[in-house]
């Protein structure tokens, strides 16, 4: 809320600086900073800009605020006397209140001016509107604007003879009423709104907007001039529901004071009959509701000093509620507390607590730290695996992306995590890049692979640890993933790199396996996969789960994303990883006696994978076979059509004793024969 | 015979160091020590020589022998070695050259400051709990006492999946489930996403939070300002200002906004903090008894403070970045650099 010191000066004279004065009322909780007039050509000093919590409805006005700074300052507020003249004509001949919505419609009052002359406003009126932003109108419905400025009432004047009638009611609106309002907009009513009815249709859309049809202009004559307190849920759903929030609206919402809805439109009638000329005819038409009570809350003064952790004493807050236009009657040791009308965010103890404390002010109030018992802290076991894998990914060259969990639409469906998933979608998304909760981390991953090459970004991959979403019978479910997506070829212009392939990527697998200290992962044949290539992706199933899946993306998929080759993407579920206990650590004695390594060259048949041909040999090394690394695989030239040539090497040693020559000879040549029995393998040529 | 000896001797300590090459040395050694070689021809002489004359022959030549041999061999080890200094010099690497595996990536910055705070209030007893982050209205708002139709709706544009599902606008919500399933003491921080529906350069729709909060008896108010001061002391220096002031959040009560001096003008007043010397970095307060009771606390009994703060705006002020949404983009220039 903009403010200026010519406004608060009808009600405070104020001693201090504006930037000093924007500090007191910041530390009390109404953030202030200066700024400049939105018409600087009228008002050329700094403003104050008051940007206030919902709670605060009482400042929503120049008399609120200057309430709050007579608080802090301890200067007087005065008076803003004003007066007015009735003519003999009875008001109510002329109109009639009814309100059939008692719960919503809390109080209404209104008064008739006849014969006003529709003009401009003075200048002292249209400057100051102006100097905080208000766009001047016309006289009168500067008046309202200026009243709700000032005393934070939300006033609304009506043309009366537009109206076509004496009987106005208040009313819950029709389903599928329409409504024309006073910016032209045809609105659709449902019965949680409220409306102002004439005799014919409806005038007003209450505590919200007027309606176009009784709107105030240069033709206008007589004026009925609405002063009213309405619910403010109700208010705020209307304004929620149509999208429409205006000055008034947003008052009522939060809060009007009760007791200001009259002499709010007794000045504003005063007003008028002032600057318009009209005649203000004899008494108030009103729906008095019911009869507004002040709260009453006890406050236990040593309750105060336990929550803050200070020693403020009983007269000192005894004082603050004072100041703050409480009464306080102390005669028992608790205190009983009347709450003034305009301060209805104040209904508990705590409540009364805040208000001692921002008064006191929250730098006086000492730092202490908890006088508690000491606990161990604990870490969930997901947490501390992400903290790990960052460790090991980082210091294999990736980097951490981050991205948002919602994509859209297009992005979605190819990523589902099973063909049948539904998505979440937002009713309210930001945008159409932003509408559907994800089910893989790959899309994200993705578009930034597509982003960095079109930005000639060199760099080995990237990966990503965060949430999915899945609705499965009607719950919805969230899983923390790990994703590891590296680059095919871009990486050779980095020095001393070579290509990544799906080994590569394997390779990452494996040092996430090792670093958990997991038994070695079984990789399962993917059934097709319209995301993946069918020769070069695998399921990863660990200790007999199934834990994700990992390979080179299909190059028709791929076709459709702008990049040059497809990445090679790996996903696990880490959940299901936290659940898999990795194995303790015990210690194997080393052997002293030496160890030979034997190279194999074979030409095998394609099909037989390396998994195969390892537990061969081991199945004939026995005791003296130490292990077996494939170190590489080679098909194409040379080699004849369905064959493949795979080197390895073969380690023998003993625990015992140094092997001899021989013997070793003898295993490995009897390795060879009953691979040879077993698969048709040879010897390459050359070895 | 001896004045023999003496000149070949004299010879060799002439010649020796006057070898120029491996080839001069090993001509040389031919030339004393050779089968057909001076040497041999003195020993060969001895043989006419007979006594005590003969002994002393044999012992000068021996020694003469010595000498020349030691004396090619000294020559030999200094020309091996400068041979080997020659080769290594010859074998000099580019030292300028990048080294070769590739550098270390990064984790997010996010990541790293999130990982930052936990470990601060970690060191405090402070556990680790999270949450789901598509809640229910009534986890999201109402056990936090903001009811439908309450103005402090509009504080936080909720991103809705249905009536009943949200994306949680806070890690707030974890406060309830961990309220309900434990009875207090407890000390908590829950870290996670957040998701509001806002977007500019210091918005984003989707951004990361730290809630945490204490419960235990006498918990007070002072006891809040203590634990928050300690973490920005840790996080951001022990000599950055730090001011409390009063605000509305409304599950707290009272409620602080908590603000540090400046860090990038050093409180004299800049555009970033808007020329007021002061940054707002998080939101706190005494739980509200209402928020006890929707999870059956006594608040006679029992208090609590709670804080909420935003990972990305201490990432930003912490590496002076200017665009939040250069923190989702993941272009490999801005990760590498963290």
């Amino acid at each position: 809320m903009y403010i200026t010191y010519p406004w608060l000066g009808k009600l405070i004279d104020i001693e201090v600086t504006p930037a000093e004065l924007a500090k007191k009322l910041t530390m009390a909780g109404l953030e202030t900073c200066l700024t400049d007039s939105p018409e600087p050509a009228i008002y050329a000093d700094k403003i104050l800009d008051v940007d206030l919590t919902p709670n605060r409805a009482d400042c929503l006005s120049v008399k609120g605020i200057a309430r709050e700074i007579s608080a802090l300052t301890g200067g007087r507020l005065k008076d803003d006397p004003f007066s007015l003249t009735e003519t003999e004509a009875p008001a109510g001949e002329y109109v009639q209140i009814s309100v059939s919505a008692p719960k919503k419609c809390l109080k209404y009052s209104a008064r008739l001016i006849k014969n006003v002359k529709i003009t401009d406003s003075p200048k002292w009126l249209s400057d100051l509107l102006k100097s905080v932003g208000i766009r001047p109108v016309n006289n009168v419905v500067d008046v309202t604007n200026y009243i709700l400025w000032y005393e934070g009432q939300p006033l609304h004047a009506f043309d009366y003879r537009l109206i076509r009638g004496k009987n106005i009611n208040v009313r819950l609106a029709e389903n599928g009423e329409k409504f024309v309002t006073l910016d032209g907009k045809e609105r659709s009513l449902t019965t949680q709104d409220l409306v102002i009815t004439g005799e014919h249709e409806s005038i007003a859309l209450a505590g919200v907007m007027g309606g176009a049809n009784t709107e105030v202009d240069e033709t206008t004559q007589d004026i009925l001039l609405e002063s009213a307190l309405f619910d403010p849920a109700t208010i705020m759903k209307t304004s929620r529901s149509l999208g429409l929030h205006t000055e008034s609206s947003h008052r009522f919402a939060r809060g009007v004071d009760p007791e200001g809805v009259l002499p709010a439109l007794e000045r504003a009638a005063a007003m008028i009959s002032n600057l318009a000329g009209g005649n203000v005819c004899k008494g108030v038409v009103e729906y008095r509701g019911k009869e507004f009570k002040n709260k009453l809350v006890t406050l236990r003064p040593e309750r105060v000093n336990r929550l803050l952790g200070t020693n403020i004493e009983r007269k000192e807050i005894i004082s603050i509620l004072e100041t703050l236009s409480f009464s306080v009657n102390s005669e028992e040791s608790v205190l009983s507390v009347t709450v003034p009308s305009f301060r209805q965010d104040i209904e508990r103890e705590i409540d009364l607590i805040e208000e001692v404390a921002r008064i006191h002010g929250y730098g006086n109030i000492g730092t202490t730290l908890p006088a508690a018992a000491m606990i161990q802290s604990d870490l969930p076991e997901r947490i501390l695996l992400e903290k790990e894998l960052r460790g090991l990914l980082t210091a294999k060259g990736l980097n951490e992306a981050i991205n948002y969990s919602f994509i859209s639409d297009k992005d979605f469906f190819p990523y589902r995590e099973k063909a049948e998933n539904r998505p979440i979608v937002l009713k309210n998304p930001i945008s159409s890049e932003m509408t559907t909760m994800r089910q893989s981390l790959i899309p994200g991953l993705l578009k930034n692979f597509v982003l960095n090459q079109k930005r000639g970004n060199l760099y080995p991959g990237l990966f990503e640890i965060g949430n999915i979403f899945i609705e499965e019978s009607k719950k919805i479910d969230e899983k923390t993933l790990l994703c590891v997506a590296i680059t095919p070829r871009i990486e050779k212009r980095l020095w001393g790199k070579g290509e990544n392939d799906f080994f590569s990527l394997k390779g990452f697998l494996e040092s996430i396996i090792k670093k958990l200290k997991l038994k070695k992962p079984a990789l399962l044949k993917m059934e097709s996969s319209k995301i993946f290539h069918p020769g070069k992706s695998a399921l990863i199933n660990i200790h007999g789960k199934q834990v994700g899946f990992m390979g080179e993306l299909h190059p028709d998929f791929i076709s459709g994303h702008d990049l040059t080759s497809p990445p090679l993407v790996l996903e696990i579920d880490l959940d299901k990883l936290c659940s898999l206990t990795g194995e303790k650590i015990k210690y194997t004695p080393l052997s002293r006696f030496p160890v030979v390594n034997r190279d194999l060259s074979l030409t095998i048949d394609s099909s037989i994978d390396c998994d195969t041909l390892i537990s061969l040999i081991k199945e004939r090394g026995g005791k003296i076979l130490l292990g077996v690394t494939v170190f590489d695989i080679y098909e194409g030239e040379q080699i004849p059509e369905g064959k493949k040539s795979v080197a390895c090497s073969i380690r023998f040693g003993s625990e015992e004793r140094t092997l001899l020559e021989e013997e070793i000879n003898a295993a490995y040549e009897d390795i060879f024969s009953y691979l040879n029995e077993k698969t048709g393998s040879t010897l390459r040529e050359g070895d | 015979m001896l004045n023999r000896l003496k000149e070949i001797q004299r010879r060799a300590e002439q010649e020796i160091p006057g070898a120029e090459t491996l080839d001069d040395l090993n001509s040389l050694k031919v030339t004393f020590l050779g089968k057909k070689g001076l040497l041999k021809e003195i020993l060969r002489s001895i043989s006419n020589v007979t006594g005590e004359e003969r002994k002393q022959l044999g012992r000068e030549s021996n020694l003469v022998k010595k000498f020349i041999e030691e004396g090619i061999r000294l020559r030999v080890v200094e020309f091996e070695a400068k041979a080997k200094e020659l080769r290594l010099s010859r074998e000099q690497v580019d030292i300028t050259a990048d080294g070769r595996g590739g550098l270390p990536g990064n984790a997010h910055p996010v990541s790293t400051v999130m990982a930052e705070v936990i470990d601060i209030f970690s060191k405090m007893g402070f556990s680790v709990k999270e949450g789901p982050e598509i809640e229910t209205d009534y986890y999201n708002f109402e056990a936090l006492n903001i009811p439908k139709n309450h103005p402090a709706r509009d504080m936080q544009d909720t991103f809705y999946i249905s009536e009943e599902h949200l994306l949680r606008t806070h890690t707030s919500p974890v406060q309830i489930h961990s309220m309900e399933a434990v009875k207090p003491p407890l000390r908590l921080i829950a870290p996670g996403k957040v998701y509001r529906c806002d977007a500019d350069v210091t918005h984003s729709p989707m951004f990361h939070q730290i809630e945490g909060f204490m419960v235990d008896k006498a918990v007070t108010f002072g006891d809040l300002k203590g634990v928050l001061e300690l973490f920005i002391h840790s996080f951001f220096g022990k000599e950055v200002p730090v001011r409390f002031r009063p605000s509305f959040f409304p599950f707290t009560e009272p409620s602080a906004e908590v603000d540090i001096g400046c860090v990038m003008c050093s409180s004299k007043g800049c555009r970033i903090c808007s020329q007021t010397g002061w940054l707002e970095i998080l939101g706190s307060g005494l739980i509200d008894p209402e928020v006890f009771r929707s999870v059956g606390y006594d608040p006679e009994i029992w208090s609590g403070f709670a804080f909420g703060v935003g990972i990305e705006r201490l990432v930003m002020l912490k590496y002076c970045i200017d665009d939040i949404r250069l923190l989702f983009e993941n272009d490999i220039r801005f990760l590498k650099q963290f």
